[in-house]
């Protein structure tokens, strides 16, 4: 059996550097990342946090890859006790652009078998990414109502 | 392999999912009306019928350097 992976492709009229900057800014992520704000530096090795609109860390890991406005790759794991045996896999954006659009390529891999990360990274990727592109492309928000992304608890 | 499958079991590859600001019948519509399905796969005037070498014919255009994959 192979080792879960996740990927995702969307199209957004858009440039390279807006959607690094999306991407990286804690005050735009919270605009479309269900209000979590993304916290680093954004350099090889540095910590990486998602911080709910409470203050508190959601999920922490580390910065692998940085290559604006082309690649990027951080490790991150859930931080709550459902998920405390679970690796921290690696997430990489990869944004190429093609005339007024940017494809976005989004991978998602390191999991473990049968991980309950990688099946709550599945539901909760597409609805993140569908709000970016709606937020870059309308200026309004997508409001993604919770229960539609159908978590098990 | 079954001919038979049972949905329940199925295990698919790839699974892709998008939240669209819009509402269930102007999503139907844009995935049932010829008219709008030539717009988006290639604007030219041909009128583009869900036949099964319709699809194959679509499966290989791209759009601005963007292959579009249709299972049928």
């Amino acid at each position: 059996m192979s080792k879960p992976e996740f990927v995702y492709t969307t199209y957004i009229e858009t440039t390279p550097e807006k959607l690094w900057h999306a991407l990286t800014d804690g005050d735009f992520t919270e605009r479309y990342w269900f209000g979590a704000r993304l916290r680093s530096d954004w350099k090889v090795g540095s910590s990486f946090e998602m911080v709910r609109s409470d203050g508190t860390v959601s999920d922490a890991g580390k910065i692998i890859e940085v290559d604006p406005p082309r690649r990027l790759a951080y490790t991150f794991v859930n931080l709550s006790d459902k998920f405390k045996n679970e690796f921290p896999a690696l997430a990489t954006f990869v944004l190429e652009p093609y005339g007024k659009l940017v494809k976005l390529t989004l991978t998602h891999e390191g999991f473990a078998e049968g991980s309950k990360f990688y099946s709550g990274i599945s539901k909760g990727w597409p609805a993140i990414l569908s709000g970016l592109k709606s937020l870059l492309e309308t200026g309004r928000r997508l409001e993604i109502p919770y229960e539609a992304l159908k978590f098990e608890d | 392999l079954s001919t038979t499958t049972n949905v329940d079991h199925f295990k698919p590859a790839a699974v892709y999912t998008i939240y669209i600001a819009a509402t269930p019948e102007k999503v139907w519509q844009a995935l049932t009306i010829p008219q709008e399905i030539r717009c988006i796969f290639s604007g030219r005037p041909e009128r583009l019928q869900a036949s099964s070498s319709t699809w194959l014919r679509i499966d290989h255009r791209r759009v601005n350097g963007a292959r579009y994959h249709i299972a049928a």
